[in-house]
């Protein structure tokens, strides 16, 4: 093994332990109940079991195959398991963007700097959904940059959106982007006055006809588009934080180095122009836009525009060699990212002993004890609660019916929208709201407008303290 | 050779009045109520700490305790520079917090003469060390680790004399390893007392420079096994001291993320990469001490440990050494404006050291009533109760006098720093529901079984103003009731007397 290529391995291992985060995903509960009603009985769960705003709602749950991955890996291996795949996954999405190309180590360091920085917004609540579809997004982009040259490779979109569209609703994008790469490959033919253009763009356009056909191979057939396309005109997804624009405080949306990013695109597409760059261009100014408008897209951005990158570095000459301190700089920096990693970032992530109490630290302050408290003395009546701690509270079995969890953001029906009901209570002190619901108990955080408002007044009632712990407190109403 | 000794003098001399600038200005500018405490923003909550050894040692001990716990405790012997200071302080009749300054001033200037000395072992050109010496005492990078002021010669000269000191004694032993004399493990060995976190970052430098230099392991082992023997001491008595095992696992420094430190370093890292290749070039054994220094410290950052940030003491000043090589490769290679280069390299380096002399100046002047200063009334007050107990006693305030009174009076408090005052929180909460305590028996039996002795209360305290009401309680005395500022003593267990 040459010095080249332990290098090599040891830049991808260093990639691979900055996509190690603690597992944080506040939704964890219900995707893990859903899961196991699948295992159970062999179906999707369809109904609301969970909630009693909207009991008779039947949703079309967009990514229902991850739930009874989750399951399996929480109920075997438990939150290390859920971290280690989450790593493991967003390093795939990684290498498998990044292998087809030949680079240097040093290269390969610049790119997953780039990759560990901009995704991070996406990756950092370890093994979700969304995390395996951004490892689809480099799979496909993957094809369709060897499709240019020669058309084997297209054969795996079809089998690769009929896994997609059962895992997550961004398979629609993926469509769009099939169509951009293609359509541009076309268009380069006739440009270039190649032969055999027709016959080409019916291959395309049977390979596109045959995808959509196996999209609609899932439990809930056309819905799923029609789920999908929801998120794109909802004004309330304002009020979830992947939603949110990069600007609104966002430590982990490291918008410099996105714009110093953007910024070396940029110049690379005006200083290389040619028509091979389109579809590159135009995902880099739709998604470039929309990564700053809604940070969720940042992660796509990043993977779908770093070939571009991986491509001028390819064609880079510098000879790193001919300096005697690459080797010594090599060493200093390989050394220290990997202890930085494993005594201290998995430290201040509490990695080596991670437990419940952790994931509620990392998820929105949670809390395990008012969790056993609630199993232990469930409350009668309909109550109202924080939407972060839905999930929590769902995944531990807490026997009773909460008001919103993570799953609802998007449900509506007669014209009731519970969780615009919420953003109006909870983020904008609709007290009349909220005395008109005439709630039997609330669950908050201690700190929130509510929990202090209830405490500091009656202007919400009169209640009592049935629970309080450092971040949560648990109220029910005094007769 | 002459001119340029001048020009040492000069940028060391410009250096020392900058760093001390606010101290000065503080002293003389205060207003006639208050007594300037003597410390600055970065790390004012430590000053105390260390003006406290210098105060034991001044009233006769000869082995320190932390003065800010109140558990038992077996006194040791630490950093006996503190000792040394704490008898010429009662020699020359000078007060601990004066005394602590001017071993800081002394100490700076022994510090530049011997970094001059260490940079003339890597430069021959006059030019370059000039640059180099301006370089070590005045850079900085971009503020992103102002919090670690060990970090930079120019904020280390600004900390505590032992940070001083251990980077005099840091810099001769490597001074004297160069030329492989035995009197430098006699220097790392004292440097393993006033720090001995350093000892971690030069046993590897020495060990791995030799290896890199074919010097043979068994000679590098004989250079490093004195300054061990030292941490091994260290060790042994934090297993059999309870009290310094838990101010030491307390003392959680985790460093931050690698980003933190290349722009903390800001363009000195640039800088330094170029001079790397240079250094490294030259293939002799100095060169190969100052690399190896170097990627120790760094990698040492990061070490499994829980104190990493101590590791990075010292550090910069191989890096600005490697940096000013760096400066010189640029402006052999210019063919144009090679002095304007240079000038705005020495006018962009030492812009954030002056940044932290304005913050200095500012957040103290914002706060001249409070933490950096106190009322005179409350300073004579805490005097009175120096004169008037002994060294047993242990005294109850809010944290903020709890954290100068050992320092001015040498005696304990109950709480007064967030590392060195074991289980803070707990003593926190204890404290407030102690003020609030309506039952005498419950506030007795916490001043009883906390061994508190005394309680000061200064101008509205924080604690009167809690809701703490000593005057109900018959175990408390007033004893002191002067301009407002008043002290309370703990009655000989009136209480559990009467209760038997």
């Amino acid at each position: 093994m040459n010095k080249e290529r332990i290098y090599l391995f040891l830049t991808y291992f260093i990639v691979f332990l900055f996509q190690i985060f603690p597992y944080s995903d506040s939704d964890w509960g219900w995707h893990l109940k859903y899961g196991e009603y699948f295992l159970k009985t062999g179906v999707p769960l369809r109904y609301n079991l969970f909630s009693w705003s909207l009991p008779n709602f039947q949703w079309t749950n967009h990514e229902w195959l991850y739930d009874p991955i989750l399951y399996v890996l929480y109920t075997h291996i438990g939150y290390i398991g859920l971290i280690l795949a989450g790593a493991l996954i967003s390093f795939l999405t990684f290498y498998i963007i990044i292998h087809q190309f030949k680079l240097s180590y040093w290269k390969v360091g610049v790119l997953g700097f780039f990759f560990i920085k901009i995704s991070e917004v996406g990756i950092f609540q370890s093994f979700r959904s969304q995390v395996i579809s951004i490892l689809i997004f480099s799979l496909l982009v993957s094809i369709l940059i060897k499709a240019k040259k020669r058309m084997a490779p297209l054969v795996f979109i079809p089998p690769l959106f009929l896994f997609w569209a059962n895992m997550h609703g961004t398979f629609l994008l993926g469509l769009a982007i099939v169509a951009i790469f293609l359509g541009s490959y076309v268009l380069e033919d006739i440009v270039n006055k190649k032969t055999q253009i027709l016959k080409k763009l019916s291959i395309f356009l049977g390979i596109g006809l045959v995808t959509i056909l196996l999209t609609l191979v899932n439990p809930f057939g056309y819905k799923i588009y029609l789920e999908a396309l929801k998120h794109s005109s909802n004004p309330y997804l304002q009020n979830i934080m992947e939603w949110t624009p990069i600007i609104s405080g966002c430590p982990s949306c490291h918008k410099f180095t996105f714009f110093a990013y953007s910024g070396i695109l940029a110049l690379i597409f005006i200083k290389f122009r040619k028509l091979a760059n389109l579809p590159y261009i135009i995902l880099f100014l739709f998604l470039g836009l929309a990564s700053i408008e809604m940070k969720r897209y940042l992660p796509i951005f990043v993977v779908v525009t770093l070939p571009i990158l991986a491509e001028r570095l390819q064609n880079l000459k510098i000879n790193m060699e001919k300096y005697k301190s690459t080797n010594y700089i090599s060493i200093i920096i390989i050394s220290v990212l990997i202890s930085f990693n494993f005594f201290n970032r998995f430290i201040n992530f509490n990695l080596y002993k991670y437990s419940e109490a952790d994931y509620c630290h990392f998820s929105g302050d949670c809390s395990p004890k008012m969790a056993d408290y609630l199993i232990k003395n469930p409350p009668s009546g309909k109550g109202f609660n924080f939407y972060d701690w839905g999930g929590y509270y769902i995944g531990k079995g807490i026997p009773f019916k909460l008001f919103i969890d993570g799953r609802m953001h998007l449900w509506k029906q007669d014209d009731y929208m519970p969780f615009a009901d919420y953003v109006a209570m909870y983020y904008d002190g609709d007290n009349k709201k909220f005395n008109e619901y005439n709630f039997d108990w609330v669950l908050v955080p201690l700190s929130s407008d509510i929990g202090q408002k209830i405490y500091n007044s009656d202007d919400l009632g009169k209640w009592q303290i049935q629970f309080v712990d450092a971040d949560s407190i648990f109220y029910i109403k005094r007769e | 050779m002459k001119k340029e000794k001048i020009l040492i003098v000069i940028i060391a001399f410009i250096t020392l009045t900058l760093i001390n600038l606010p101290i000065f200005y503080f002293y003389v500018a205060k207003s006639d109520n208050l007594v300037f405490l003597g410390r600055r923003v970065i790390n004012g909550e430590d000053t105390y700490t260390y003006v406290s050894f210098i105060e034991q040692s001044r009233q006769g001990r000869n082995l320190f305790e932390n003065l800010y716990t109140t558990e038992e405790q077996k006194p040791l012997l630490l950093r006996p520079s503190y000792l040394f200071l704490g008898k010429l302080a009662a020699i020359l009749k000078l007060s601990s917090i004066t005394t602590y300054h001017l071993a800081r001033i002394v100490f700076s200037i022994f510090f530049f003469i011997v970094i001059y000395k260490f940079i003339c072992k890597f430069f021959n050109d006059t030019n370059t060390r000039l640059v180099a010496f301006f370089v070590i005492c005045l850079s900085y990078g971009f503020g992103a680790i102002n919090w670690i002021p060990e970090a930079f010669t120019f904020l280390s000269l600004a900390e505590a004399p032992h940070f001083i000191l251990s980077q005099i004694l840091m810099l001769l032993g490597f001074y004297f390893l160069i030329d492989f004399s035995l009197i430098s493990p006699i220097l790392f060995f004292l440097l393993s007392f006033e720090h001995p976190f350093n000892i971690l970052v030069v046993s590897s430098t020495i060990i791995f420079s030799f290896l890199w230099s074919r010097k043979g392991l068994l000679k590098a082992l004989i250079f490093v096994s004195l300054p061990l023997a030292g941490i091994l001491y260290q060790l042994f008595e934090i297993r059999n001291n309870p009290i310094l095992a838990s101010w030491q696992a307390q003392n959680s420094t985790l460093s931050p993320s690698p980003n933190d430190y290349l722009l903390g370093f800001g363009i000195l890292i640039p800088l330094a990469i170029i001079g790397i290749e240079i250094f490294i070039k030259k293939n002799k054994f100095k060169y190969k001490l100052i690399l190896t220094w170097v990627i120790a410290s760094i990698i040492m950052l990061y070490s499994p440990t829980n104190f990493q940030t101590r590791m990075i003491e010292g550090i910069h000043i191989p890096i600005s050494i490697l940096a000013t090589s760096g400066i010189f490769v640029i402006y052999n290679r210019l063919k144009k404006h090679k002095n304007v280069f240079l000038f705005l390299i020495l006018i962009i380096l030492p812009i954030w050291s002056l940044t932290s002399i304005v913050k200095d100046f500012k957040i103290i002047s914002a706060n001249q009533s409070h933490y950096y200063s106190i009322d005179k009334d409350e300073f004579e007050a805490i005097s009175w109760l120096g004169s008037n107990t002994n060294f047993d006693d242990i005294i109850l305030s809010n944290k903020d006098y709890g954290n100068i009174i050992p320092g001015l009076i040498g005696r304990k408090t109950y709480l007064g720093h967030s590392i060195q005052t074991t289980n803070l929180k707990f003593k926190i909460a204890n404290t407030n529901s102690f003020l609030l305590e309506q039952n005498e028996f419950t506030a007795n039996s916490f001043v009883y079984f906390n061994k508190i002795t005394y309680i000061f209360l200064g101008k509205d305290d924080f604690m009167l103003k809690y809701g703490f009401m000593p005057e109900k309680f018959h175990f408390l005395e007033k004893i002191y009731d002067k301009a407002g500022v008043l002290i309370y003593k703990v009655r000989q267990n009136d209480l559990f007397t009467n209760q038997k």
